[in-house]
Order: C-alpha cells, then sequence, then structure tokens
C-alpha cells in the first residue's frame, strides 16, 4: 500500500512554540495517516511532550498552522481534541482510581436521560455498564467485572481501560505517553499487542516512548525531534534491516548524525 | 443438613463478597451497623428506648443533617466547608432583620415571601465567593472557609449589634411547627433531601463529576470535565443548605441569635467522617454520612438521658471520631 497517496489525518505545519527564552519546538513539520501507528522519539527534552500537548489541546502553539481530516482546525482545550476525535492517554493520570471501570470508560461523555430540560441528567448504569463489556470484550480484554474500581486493577489492566476508552469510542487518533513505562515485561508485550489491535480497529497511533525496542515493534514509522527540531523519520514496516535502521535512529536522537554530516561537510571543504 | 446448608450460605456469601457492587456497599453501610450496635447498648440506660427520645433525636439532627449534606458535597470534591455554621447564624439573622418590626432590633418588616428567597440567595451567594476563592483563586479552602466563617460571625454580630431577633412571622416559622402524623414536618423533609442528594451523587452525571474531581482533579480536566465548575457549584449548594438550616433553626427557636450554631461546624466535620467521607476527596456516600449524623445524635442522647456531666460530652464526642477514623483505615484495607 503506498500510503503517501492518502490524505493525512492530522498535518502539522510550521508550528513553534516556547516557554520564556526556551524554544521548545522550531517550525515543526508532522503527519499522520489513518490507522498509522506513528512513534516519536527523542531524548528529554527534545519536544516530544509539547508537540503531544499541541495535538490534544493542553498547550497552544505560537505559530503554525494545524489541519485535521484537510481542514484547518484550532485546538484550544482538551474538549475540542476529543470533539475532533483525538484521545490522549498520559501514563500518570490516565484513570481516576476511586470510580469504577465503567464510570472511567464513559467519563467525559457519559450517556444521560435528561429531565427537567437539562436540569437533571440521570446515567445510563445498565446501558453504559453493557457497552463498556462489549468495549472491552472486542479488545480481548478480561477484567473481571467492569463494577470493579480501577484502583485494584494491575497496571496492564489500567492501561487495557485507558486505551479501551480510546477505542471504544470510535476515535479516529490516539496519542499514547509512555505507553508501557510503568508496566512490567509481559504487560508491556499484553498492551503493545492491544495498541496494535487499535490499528485493525481504524485508529491511528502517536506513540512517545523512550524505549526504542518496544517503539519498533510496534510502529509503522518512527519521527525523531531533537532540541526542538525533526531530525528525520524512517518507517519500520518497510525497513529490511531494522537493526540498522535502529543505529540510524539513535544517531539521530543522540545528534551523532548531523556531527557526522557536519564532519563530512568540513572534511570536503578541506579536500577542495 | 444443617451444616451442609450452613456451608452453601457461608460459601454464597463469600462469592457475593467478590462482586465488587456487593462488597462495597457493605463497606459504605457500616455505619448502619454501628448504629444498631449503639442503640442496643444504650437501650439500657434507663428511660432511653422512648419514642419521644427518638423523635427528639430526629429532630435535633435535622440542622446539623442539612449542614452535612452541604459538606458532603464539599468533602466529595476533595474540599470542605468550615463556614457552613456562620452562614446558618449570618442568613437567619440577615432574614430575621429583613422581616424585623420591632425595636430596638433595626427591622424592614419585609415579607417572608421576599426575605425567604433573599436569605437563600444570600447563602448561595456566599457559596459561591467560597468556591470562587478555592477554585480560582486557588486558596487553601481551609483558609478560605475559615476566614468566611470569623468574618461572617462578626456580621450576624453587627447586624444587631448583638441583640437577638425573637418572634418570626407565621409564615416564616410555619414550617417548624407542622407535624406530619407524629413526626415533624423538618423531619420528613430531612429525609427527604437525602433521598433526593443520594439520588444526585449516584445517579446523576453531577455526582459523578463531584466524585470524579474529588478523585483525580487533574484526570478529571484531562477528560474534558470542568473541575472549577464542579466545585464551585458543591460550595454554592453547601452555602444555600446552610441557608436551608438557618431557616429551620430559625423557625424552630422563633428567634434568630447572634451566636446561633456557633461550633455547630465540628459536629457536621464528625458526622461526615463517621458516616465515612473521607477528607481525601472521592469517596464517601449520602446515606452514609446520615449514619454519622444519626448516630452523633444518638450518642448525645444517650449521654443526656444516661446524665452523664457536660463536661465529658466532647472527650465522648472526640473519641467517636478517632473509633471512625480507625474504622475508615480498616475498611480501606479490606476494600
Amino acid at each position: 500500500m503506498a500510503v503517501t497517496q492518502i490524505q493525512p489525518l492530522l498535518e502539522m505545519r510550521g508550528i513553534n512554540k516556547s516557554f520564556g527564552a526556551v524554544q521548545a519546538l522550531r517550525d515543526v513539520d508532522f503527519h499522520v495517516y489513518p490507522s498509522e501507528l506513528v512513534g516519536l522519539v527523542g531524548d528529554n527534552g527534545a519536544g516530544k511532550s509539547t508537540l503531544i500537548k499541541i495535538i490534544s489541546g493542553v498547550l497552544h502553539p505560537d505559530s503554525g498552522s494545524i489541519l485535521f481530516e484537510d481542514q484547518e482546525v484550532t485546538i484550544k482545550s482538551p474538549d475540542d481534541a476529543k470533539s475532533l476525535g483525538i484521545e490522549t492517554l498520559y501514563q500518570d493520570l490516565a484513570l481516576i482510581d476511586n470510580l469504577d471501570v465503567i464510570a472511567n470508560m464513559f467519563l467525559g461523555r457519559e450517556q444521560v436521560t435528561s429531565l427537567f430540560f437539562g436540569g437533571i441528567k440521570i446515567l445510563k448504569g445498565r446501558e453504559m455498564e453493557r457497552q463498556t463489556a462489549d468495549i472491552l470484550e472486542g479488545l480481548k480484554v478480561n477484567l473481571g467485572s467492569v463494577r470493579e474500581k480501577v484502583e485494584v486493577l494491575s497496571g496492564g489492566q489500567r492501561q487495557a481501560v485507558a486505551i479501551g476508552r480510546a477505542v471504544g469510542w470510535g476515535k479516529k487518533l490516539v496519542l499514547l505517553d509512555e505507553p508501557t513505562a510503568a508496566l512490567g515485561v509481559r504487560e508491556a508485550q499484553q498492551a503493545l499487542e492491544l495498541i496494535g489491535r487499535l490499528k485493525d480497529q481504524g485508529v491511528a497511533v502517536v506513540a512517545i516512548s523512550h524505549n526504542l525496542e518496544h517503539i519498533f515493534s510496534l510502529v509503522d514509522r518512527v519521527v525523531v525531534l531533537r532540541q526542538g527540531i525533526i531530525r528525520g523519520e524512517r518507517l519500520i514496516s518497510d525497513a529490511e534491516d531494522k537493526e540498522i535502521v535502529g543505529d540510524e535512529i539513535v544517531s539521530m536522537i543522540t545528534g551523532v548524525a548531523e556531527l557526522r554530516k557536519a564532519n563530512e561537510g568540513t572534511a570536503q571543504r578541506e579536500t577542495e | 443438613m444443617a451444616v451442609e446448608a450452613g456451608m452453601t450460605i457461608g460459601s454464597r456469601l463469600r462469592t457475593q463478597w467478590h462482586r465488587p457492587e456487593v462488597r462495597d456497599s457493605i463497606l459504605d453501610n457500616l455505619i448502619w451497623l454501628i448504629l444498631a450496635i449503639a442503640l442496643v447498648g444504650f437501650s439500657f440506660i434507663p428511660g432511653y428506648f422512648q419514642l419521644p427520645v427518638f423523635m427528639s433525636i430526629l429532630v435535633h439532627s435535622v440542622f446539623v443533617g442539612v449542614l452535612v449534606i452541604g459538606e458532603t458535597l464539599c468533602l466529595l470534591t476533595g474540599n470542605f466547608d468550615l463556614s457552613v455554621e456562620s452562614v446558618l447564624a449570618f442568613t437567619a439573622m440577615f432574614a430575621a432583620v429583613l422581616m424585623g418590626t420591632k425595636a430596638p432590633t433595626p427591622g424592614w418588616g419585609i415579607s417572608p415571601l421576599i426575605a425567604l428567597p433573599a436569605m437563600l440567595l444570600m447563602g448561595a451567594s456566599i457559596g459561591a465567593f467560597n468556591g470562587l476563592c478555592v477554585a480560582k483563586l486557588k486558596i487553601n479552602p481551609f483558609i478560605v472557609t475559615l476566614a468566611t466563617m470569623i468574618v461572617l460571625r462578626g456580621m450576624t454580630i453587627v447586624l444587631t449589634k448583638s441583640v437577638a431577633v425573637i418572634r418570626m412571622p407565621d409564615l416564616y416559622q410555619d414550617i417548624a411547627n407542622i407535624n406530619i402524623g407524629p413526626v415533624s414536618a423538618l423531619v420528613v423533609i430531612l429525609l427527604a433531601m437525602y433521598a433526593f442528594f443520594h439520588f444526585v451523587t449516584t445517579r446523576t452525571l453531577f455526582g459523578r463529576k463531584l466524585f470524579a474531581v474529588g478523585g483525580n482533579q487533574k484526570a478529571a480536566f484531562a477528560f474534558g470535565l470542568d473541575p472549577d465548575k464542579v466545585i464551585i457549584s458543591a460550595f454554592i449548594l453547601s452555602g444555600l443548605l446552610a441557608a436551608v438550616a438557618g431557616w429551620f433553626m430559625s423557625a424552630r427557636v422563633d428567634a434568630a441569635l447572634p451566636l446561633l450554631a456557633q461550633g455547630m461546624t465540628f459536629d457536621v466535620m464528625a458526622a461526615a467522617v463517621i458516616g465515612g467521607v473521607s477528607l481525601q476527596g472521592g469517596r464517601g456516600s449520602m446515606i452514609g454520612a446520615l449514619g454519622g449524623v444519626l448516630l452523633l445524635g444518638v450518642i448525645n442522647a444517650a449521654l443526656t438521658v444516661g446524665g452523664v456531666s457536660p463536661y465529658w460530652y466532647n472527650i465522648v464526642r472526640g473519641g467517636v471520631i478517632f473509633i471512625a477514623v480507625g474504622l475508615d483505615t480498616l475498611k480501606r484495607q479490606l476494600g
């Protein structure tokens, strides 16, 4: 499949973002195709989280434009992002512990019956319970009871609920911040399989991770950020030798690639 | 046979225990078990186990009970409202001055039909002020509501230069004199309010938001909720309910006193905590809080009927709070 012939789901052009004197993003162009799994990698402070937060409406770019499904959009709040079909999963605040699985699944878009012209909104408990069970079943996740509070679930189960949240909602784009960071080896593997299933459901994913091994086993394409600038990208799914691509990416993350290029430049000039 | 039956019941109980909704509702309602035990224990006090005593417990629980509803709403969002007792006193005095006619207290002679809505609006506005300070200005709720509590008590005293306003208009105080069967209308209203707010907290969108904000405010925001709005709403309801309590109490006493309900915040917080409402937010139920209110009432009545010296009251009530907090910790380990 020639991916490039399809219109991007999300296209960002010339994004700049500064915090005081620090420029977190410089003229960043970034795009995601429908059903594509994109890994966003880079060292600490490279600007990954800033970029994700701009897409999810938590931060606003100083300049640049964002197109979603070919429409120019301004994402002013997480609410705006949600109504476009963008869901963000943060590793630290993904769920609300004292609420059960159903409540977490539907939080922010509960199904209600309105009484007194919307004065009282009664939750459709049964309906939401049934749908929660269906969504989790579709993702092949078994949690026991969906009425269990999420605080008693394991890290992997919590991740599954968070991912279920995004999927069950017909989301078009899911942003994952370190999806495997808090998980054990086995749980991380299960989470990766789960994220892989998002693709089958027609959902595009942008994942940030420090774990390159996890990223490579998961994504179609890797984009590298360093010091707020996109340093390059590589297709992983088409790559014949993942090891070579891996080395290239590591050198882009660390800046060795540019150093080498710069050195080659000086070397050339010297020979001239 | 008997042993077999016992075992099936035992194992059935155990399977039920593993169903989260069953386990949580048992743990949430432990207070009723404690209340039952307390009643059985107190029944040995001569003169305690009588209908008039229970009626009196219920009527005396009305004022704390109404305040506890608002307090629980604030606690569920992870905040609290210390100002409820002063809002009660100030709104009562405010209404009394609006309606008053007798010297030496100032009075406007306004109809209760206007004074009542005005006092409720006043309560809600004070709640809105508290809520805005907490949610928008991010000031610690302890500081905000403590300051409001002190200022409002001062304003209550200033309104009449510390003089009590006695004799409320009939229309205003009728609510405290009507009986439905053998029960005071206030008690029926209190129970109806608890039923309503239990429904609101467990079955409505607003209730879900209270628990979400109290559980994890950041996550609630990330999920598209507006935590500030939820917190401000809880404080507005707390102020409004405190004004309702002010109405009920001044109607019952047939007077607005400068020191009305002084120190009642202590009972309100105690009842909520005893009823299983967490100070950390996001945990507790209205029905549990009602259990806390009734347990405090039952204990107070036992102290009175049992002829315990009033000097000991606070020691006993403080001890009850320690036990409640201990049980809460135990509950969390079981749950």
